[in-house]
C-alpha cells in the first residue's frame, strides 16, 4: 500500500503527498503527577496504517488523547499534516478532519442511529445524505435500525456505527482506540475489513490495539510502546515475532 | 361543578403553564451544563421588570417588547453567565455550584432593587386588558389563553428543536457524552451556552406572563414564585421535558384546588401555600435514586487537619481577642459583634454537615429558628441552661426527622428537599401566630452562663466568643475523631465505604442531627442577642445566604465561619449609610460568591495565598512525594484542562 | 473459601457475564485474566455485592451471600481494591486505613498503631500523613491494599494492583501477596502483568466475552490455544488487503 495520497476527500489540505499525516516529537505527558509518556517519537506517513501496540498502561491511549486534542502534553510537538496542533481544541481538530474513535464508546447511546449519523456531519463540509449513504451502504444492518437508540444496539453494531464516522467523514487522520475490545472475532473481522477499506481510500490511520495479530494484519508499520516510550518499531512481521512474548510474559513462547 | 372547572382552568392556565415554562428552562440548563440554576426566578423577575420598562416607560408595543425580552435580553444574559461563570465550574464540588447560582439569585434581587425602587408601584396590565372569552361555558381571559398558548408552543418548539435540528441533536449528544461530542466536532461549551440562553429565555417568558397576575411587580415575590417550578422539574428528574410539563400542570391544578377548596382559616390557607413545597418533597422522596456513584478524583487540596494543641491555642486567643474587642467597641457596634459571633455559631453547623460530610442543607436557619423558639419557651421559665439544651434538643430532633427520609438522597436532591422543608417552616411555623404570637415576634431570654448574668453587651460578647471557641474546638476534635474520618470517607468514596463495611446511614443521620443541634444552639444565642425575633430573622432565603457566605469563607474551615458570621451581621451596619442596605450587602456577597467559581475552596481553604503561606512553613510534606516529573502546581490540573 | 456458581449479569440486554463459575481457595493466589472488557471488574462487583447478578450464586466459606449487601459481605471478611482508584481522597494515607481499622472495632492508640503497621507493611510508612489524592497512582494502589487488609479479610480481591507500580514496587507487592497467601488468605487477582500472574498464581481462570474459557495452572493456561487466541486475536482474513 504505497500509492500516494491524493484523496478526493481531504479538503483544502496544504500538505503534499510527502508530508507525514502525523508527526509526534519528544512528547511527554502526565496524569496528575504521574508521568505516562516519556519522550515519544512517532511518524505516521501519508496514507499509512500504523499499529501501536503494547501492554496496558503503556501510554497508547494517552498518545491518542493528545493527538485528538483532549489532553495537553507537558512537552513536545504534534504535527498533523505538517501543522502544529498546539492550542487547538478537540472539536476544532475534529471539524478539521482528525477523526478519533475512542475506546469502548464511539456512539451516543441515547441518540438514535440516524441522530448519531447526523452528528457525524459536524465534520466540515459534509452533507447528511453523504453520511447516511456511506454508513448504510457499508452496514445495511444500521439502516434497518435507524430509529433505534444506539445504546440498545449490540456491541458489534455499536462499533459499526462508530466506524461509520471514520468511513463517512473522510478524515485526514483516523485514530482508532481498541475497536475490537470485547467483540466477537467475526465482528472484529468485519470491522477490520472497514479499516482496510478506509486505508485503501488513502487515509492515514493510527491504530491502537491489544490484539496484536489482528492489528498487524492490516498495518504497514507498527510500534510497541512500553512504559511511556516506543520500545520497538518496525514492519508488522518484525513486531509480530515479538508480540507473543510481550503479551503472555517472557516465558510463554 | 362549575367551580371545579374554573379551578381546574385556573390551575392550568394561571399556574401550571407558568411552572411548565420555568421548569422546562431549568431542565434545559441542567442537562446541558450540569448546573441547577437557582437564579431561574431572578432572571424571570428581571426580565419582567425589563419588559415593564420597555412597554410602559418606552412605550414599545407589548408584542415587540415581549420578543425583545424573551429572545434577546434573557438569552444574552444566559449566554454571558455561561461564558463568564458556569464554564469554570465543571469540576467544582456541588456546594460551589449551588452557591454560585444562589449568589446570582441574590445578585439579581440586589440589582433589581438598585434599578427599580421598590417603593414605586408598577403595574403590568394583562395582555388585551383582561378581555375574556367564553369557551364551553368557562370564562377565560386572553391573558390565560396566551399563557397556555405560550407554554404549549414552547413545549412543542423545544421538542421539535431537540429531535429535528442538528443543534438540538448536538445538545442532547453533549449531555450523553461530552467528550465524544467534541470528537465529532461539536463544541460542548457552545451547546452548554445555547442551553443557558434557552433556559433564561424560558425563565423570562414565565416571569413576564405571571407578572400581571400578581398585582404590582414585586421583586421578591416574582423571584420566589418560580421556586415552585423546581418541583415540576423534579418530576422530570431534571431530564425529561414531557414529564416536566405534565408535572407542572398537575402541580398547578393541585395548587389551585388547595386554594379553592381548603377552608380559608389561617392554617389551611397556609397549607395551600405550601402545596408546591409538599409536592416537591414528595416527588424527591418518591423518585428512585441512582446507585452509589464511583469516585471522581477531584484533586482538591483538603484544608489541613488542625491538631488539638493548635485549636486550643486558637480558641484561647479568640476568647482573649473577644475580651479586648469587647472593651474597644461600644453601643451598636457591640450588638453587631454579638450578632456576628452568634451567626458564626450557626455557620459552624455547616462545617460539619457540608464541609466534612458533603451534604448540602438549605434549611439551617429553620433549625436556628427552632432553637430560638425553644429558648423562648423553655429558657424564659426554666433557666437558660435548660433553654439551651432544649434549643439543641428540639433542633436536633427535627433535624433527625428531616434527615430520616432524606438519607437516601444525595447532592442536589437533598439540598432541594431541605429547601422545601425550610419554605414549609416559613409559612407553617414562623409565620404562625400560634407559636409566635399575634405580633409574630417572641422575646428570647439571654443566657446566664455559669452564674454570670449576660445583660451587658460586653459580657455577652465574651460569653459568645467562648461558646464559639468551644464549639469550633469540638468540631475540629470531631474531625480528628473516628466519626469525622468516617464522614469525610463517605463523602470521598461511597463505593469504598461500602466495601470497607462502613454504616453510612447511621453516620449521615448522626451528622445531620448534630449539625441541626448546633444551628439550634446558634439560633438560641442569636435570639438572645436580638432579644426580639420573628419570622424575618429565620426566612428560608437566609439559609441560602448562610451557605453562600460559608462557601465564600471556606466551608471546610472553622476560622472562616467567624469571619463569615461577622460579615453577615454587619449587613445592617451598611444600612446607616446606604439606601438599600440588605441589597448592597447581597450585591457584595453575590459578587464574592461568583468569585467562588475562581476559587471553589473559599478564602480559608484551598489554594489561596493563606494556604501557600502555610505550605511554605511546612516543608517536606505533600510536595516531597511528587515523583520524577517536575510537575508544578499548575500541571496538576492537566486532567481538567483536557477536552 | 469463595465460590461463584453460574453467575450471569446483563446490562440492558447485553450480557456482561455468562454462567461464570470460579472458586478461590484459601492459602492461594488465584488469577483472573482476560482481555479488556471481558467482564473481570463486573465479576468483582458481583462478588462484593455492588452488582446484583441476574442469576447464579456467590458463597463465602460455604455460606450463600448472593442476597447480602456489600456491607454485610465486608463484615464477613471480604476486602477489595479498585481498578479505578477509590481512595478517600481528602484523608491522609493513615486515616484511609484507620477508617477501616476503626470499622472493625479498633479504637484509639492501638487502632492508630495497627493502621501504621499496615501502611508499613505496604511500604507507605513514609507517606502516612500525606493526603491520599496527592499520592501517585502506584502508592494509591498500595494504600487501597492496606485499607483492604485492615478489614481483616478472609478473601482479598485485587483489581490490577500492579498497574502504575514500578519494577521495584511490583516485586515487593508480589512478595507481600505470597506472604499473605501463606498466612491463609484467599486472594483473587485480576492483573494484566502476565509475568506476575504466572509467577504468583497457583490457578488461573481466563475470562473472555463474559465466559470462563479456561481454568488451570499457569503452564496449562500458557499452552491453551484458546487463550492465545483470546489474547492475540484470530488472524483476520482482512490481512490479505494490505
Amino acid at each position: 500500500m504505497s500509492e500516494p495520497v491524493q484523496s478526493s476527500g481531504a479538503p483544502s489540505s496544504t500538505a503534499t503527498a510527502d508530508t507525514p499525516a502525523l508527526q509526534i516529537e519528544d512528547m511527554h505527558a502526565a496524569y496528575e503527577r504521574v508521568e505516562v509518556l516519556r519522550g515519544v517519537n512517532l511518524t505516521v506517513g501519508a496514507g499509512q496504517v500504523f499499529a501501536l501496540l503494547g501492554p496496558n498502561g503503556a501510554g497508547k491511549s494517552t498518545t491518542l488523547r493528545i493527538v485528538s486534542g483532549r489532553m495537553k502534553p507537558l512537552r513536545g510537538r504534534v504535527l498533523v499534516d505538517g501543522r502544529d496542533i498546539a492550542g487547538r481544541s478537540a472539536d476544532r481538530l475534529a471539524r478539521d478532519g482528525v477523526c478519533s474513535v475512542p475506546e469502548g464508546r464511539g456512539v451516543f447511546p441515547s441518540l438514535t442511529v440516524a441522530e448519531n449519523l447526523r452528528m457525524w456531519t459536524f465534520r466540515g463540509g459534509l452533507r447528511r445524505s453523504e453520511v447516511e449513504d456511506a454508513a448504510y451502504g457499508r452496514f445495511p444492518r444500521l439502516a434497518e435500525r435507524r430509529k433505534q437508540l444506539a445504546g440498545t444496539l449490540s456491541g458489534g453494531e455499536q462499533q459499526m456505527l462508530a466506524m461509520s464516522r471514520a468511513l463517512s467523514t473522510k478524515p485526514k487522520l483516523l485514530l482508532l482506540d481498541e475497536i475490537s475490545m470485547g467483540l466477537a472475532p467475526l465482528i472484529v473481522a468485519e470491522l477490520y475489513e472497514v479499516v482496510g477499506q478506509i486505508a485503501r481510500e488513502g487515509f492515514a490511520i493510527l491504530l491502537v490495539e491489544q490484539f496484536a495479530s489482528t492489528a498487524l494484519a492490516v498495518a504497514e508499520r507498527a510500534a510497541v510502546m512500553v512504559q511511556g516510550r516506543i520500545e520497538m518499531e518496525g514492519t508488522p512481521a518484525e513486531i509480530g515475532a515479538a508480540a507473543g512474548a510481550l503479551y503472555l510474559g517472557a516465558g510463554s513462547k | 361543578m362549575n367551580e371545579f372547572i374554573s379551578l381546574t382552568v385556573a390551575g392550568i392556565a394561571t399556574y401550571g403553564c407558568v411552572y411548565a415554562l420555568t421548569a422546562m428552562g431549568l431542565v434545559v440548563t441542567y442537562t446541558t451544563s450540569g448546573i441547577f440554576n437557582f437564579a431561574q426566578g431572578a432572571i424571570g423577575m428581571i426580565s419582567a421588570f425589563f419588559f415593564y420598562e420597555l412597554s410602559r416607560v418606552w412605550h414599545i408595543p407589548a408584542a415587540l417588547a415581549l420578543l425583545i425580552a424573551v429572545f434577546i435580553f434573557a438569552p444574552a444574559i444566559g449566554a454571558l453567565l455561561e461564558r463568564l461563570v458556569m464554564r469554570r465550574l465543571e469540576n467544582a464540588a456541588l456546594e460551589a455550584k449551588l452557591t454560585v447560582t444562589i449568589a446570582l439569585l441574590l445578585l439579581g434581587i440586589a440589582l433589581a432593587t438598585a434599578l427599580w425602587n421598590p417603593q414605586t408601584v408598577r403595574n403590568l396590565p394583562n395582555f388585551f386588558n383582561g378581555h375574556q372569552v367564553s369557551i364551553g361555558g368557562v370564562n377565560l381571559t386572553y391573558q390565560q389563553l396566551i399563557v397556555v398558548g405560550a407554554a404549549v408552543v414552547a413545549a412543542i418548539a423545544l421538542r421539535l428543536f431537540f429531535i429535528y435540528t442538528r443543534a438540538g441533536i448536538a445538545t442532547r449528544a453533549v449531555v450523553d457524552d461530552r467528550e465524544l461530542a467534541a470528537l465529532t466536532g461539536a463544541s460542548p461549551a457552545r451547546f452548554a451556552q445555547l442551553g443557558w440562553a434557552m433556559g433564561c429565555g424560558l425563565a423570562a417568558l414565565a416571569g413576564i406572563l405571571i407578572a400581571p397576575q400578581q398585582g404590582a411587580l414585586d421583586i421578591t415575590n416574582l423571584t420566589l414564585l418560580v421556586v415552585n417550578g423546581y418541583a415540576a422539574a423534579m418530576v422530570g428528574r431534571l431530564r425529561s421535558l414531557p414529564l416536566t410539563f405534565v408535572g407542572a400542570i398537575v402541580l398547578g391544578v393541585l395548587y389551585s384546588y388547595a386554594l379553592g377548596y381548603l377552608p380559608s382559616t389561617l392554617i389551611w390557607n397556609d397549607f395551600a401555600n405550601i402545596t408546591p413545597m409538599l409536592f416537591l418533597l414528595l416527588v424527591i422522596l418518591v423518585l428512585p435514586q441512582s446507585r452509589a456513584v464511583l469516585n471522581r478524583r477531584i484533586m482538591v487540596r483538603a484544608p489541613r487537619v488542625v491538631g488539638l494543641r493548635e485549636s486550643l491555642i486558637a480558641g484561647v486567643v479568640l476568647v482573649a481577642a473577644g475580651v479586648v474587642v469587647s472593651r474597644l467597641l461600644s453601643g451598636a457596634n457591640l450588638g453587631y459583634a454579638n450578632a456576628g459571633v452568634a451567626l458564626g455559631v450557626i455557620m459552624l453547623s455547616l462545617v460539619l454537615l457540608t464541609g466534612y460530610g458533603g451534604q448540602v442543607s438549605l434549611c439551617q436557619f429553620s433549625f436556628a429558628g427552632l432553637g430560638a423558639y425553644a429558648m423562648y419557651e423553655v429558657g424564659g421559665r426554666g433557666g437558660s441552661l435548660l433553654g439551651i439544651l432544649a434549643a439543641m434538643g428540639l433542633a436536633g430532633a427535627v433535624g433527625a426527622v428531616v434527615a430520616l427520609p432524606s438519607l437516601r438522597l444525595r447532592g442536589l436532591y437533598l439540598a432541594l428537599a431541605t429547601l422545601a422543608f425550610a419554605q414549609g417552616m416559613d409559612t407553617y411555623f414562623f409565620n404562625n401566630s400560634q407559636y409566635f404570637g399575634a405580633a409574630l415576634s417572641i422575646s428570647v431570654a439571654r443566657p446566664d452562663l455559669f452564674g454570670f448574668r449576660l445583660d451587658s453587651e460586653r459580657t455577652l460578647l465574651i460569653a459568645l466568643t467562648v461558646v464559639f471557641a468551644v464549639v469550633a474546638v469540638l468540631i475540629l476534635a470531631l474531625r480528628r475523631s473516628r466519626f469525622g474520618r468516617r464522614l469525610v470517607a463517605i463523602n470521598d468514596s461511597p463505593a469504598a465505604c461500602l466495601t470497607v463495611g462502613v454504616d453510612m446511614t447511621r453516620s449521615k443521620l448522626a451528622v445531620f442531627t448534630l449539625s441541626a443541634a448546633i444551628a439550634g444552639l446558634g439560633g438560641a444565642l442569636y435570639g438572645g442577642v436580638q432579644t426580639q425575633v420573628g419570622p424575618n430573622d429565620f426566612q428560608f432565603i437566609l439559609s441560602l445566604t448562610l451557605l453562600l457566605i460559608a462557601v465564600v469563607w471556606g466551608i471546610r474551615t472553622t476560622a472562616g465561619m467567624l469571619f463569615g458570621g461577622i460579615v453577615f451581621a454587619l449587613s445592617p451596619l451598611l444600612g446607616q449609610h446606604l439606601t438599600h442596605p440588605r441589597d448592597i450587602f447581597n450585591l457584595m456577597v453575590g459578587l464574592a460568591a461568583i468569585g467562588v467559581s475562581q476559587n471553589p475552596e473559599g478564602t480559608f481553604g484551598g489554594n489561596t495565598l493563606l494556604q501557600r503561606w502555610r505550605d511554605s512553613r511546612r516543608p517536606g510534606e505533600p510536595d516531597a512525594v511528587a515523583p520524577s516529573v517536575g510537575a508544578s502546581a499548575g500541571e496538576g490540573r492537566l486532567t481538567h484542562a483536557a477536552g | 473459601m469463595l465460590q461463584v456458581d453460574d453467575v450471569t449479569v446483563a446490562f440492558g440486554g447485553i450480557r456482561a457475564l455468562v454462567d461464570v463459575s470460579i472458586d478461590v481457595e484459601a492459602g492461594r493466589i488465584t488469577g483472573l485474566i482476560g482481555p479488556n472488557g471481558a467482564g473481570k471488574t463486573t465479576l468483582f462487583n458481583v462478588i462484593t455485592g455492588l452488582q446484583r447478578p441476574r442469576n447464579g450464586q456467590v458463597a463465602l466459606g460455604g455460606v450463600r451471600i448472593t442476597t447480602k449487601g456489600p456491607r454485610a459481605r465486608a463484615r464477613m471478611g471480604m476486602g477489595r481494591t479498585f481498578q479505578r482508584l477509590e481512595v478517600f481522597g481528602s484523608l491522609s494515607a493513615l486515616d484511609n486505613v484507620l477508617v477501616a481499622v476503626e470499622n472493625r472495632g479498633g479504637l484509639g492508640r492501638s487502632a492508630r498503631q495497627k493502621a501504621a503497621d499496615l501502611l508499613a507493611r505496604v511500604d507507605l510508612g513514609h507517606v502516612a500523613r500525606v493526603q491520599a489524592d496527592v499520592l501517585p497512582t502506584g502508592q494509591a494502589r498500595l494504600l487501597e491494599l492496606a485499607r483492604a487488609l485492615a478489614c481483616e479479610p478472609k478473601v482479598l480481591l485485587l483489581d490490577e494492583p500492579f498497574s502504575g507500580l514500578d519494577a521495584n514496587e511490583s516485586a515487593r507487592v508480589g512478595d507481600l501477596l505470597e506472604q499473605l497467601a501463606g498466612e491463609g488468605l484467599a486472594i483473587l487477582l485480576v492483573e494484566h502483568d502476565m509475568e506476575m500472574v504466572m509467577r504468583l498464581c497457583a490457578r488461573i481462570h481466563v475470562l473472555s466475552f463474559g465466559s470462563v474459557i479456561a481454568s488451570g495452572s499457569p503452564d496449562q493456561i500458557k499452552a491453551d490455544p484458546g487463550v492465545q487466541e483470546a489474547y492475540l486475536g484470530a488472524v483476520v482474513s482482512a490481512g490479505a488487503e494490505t
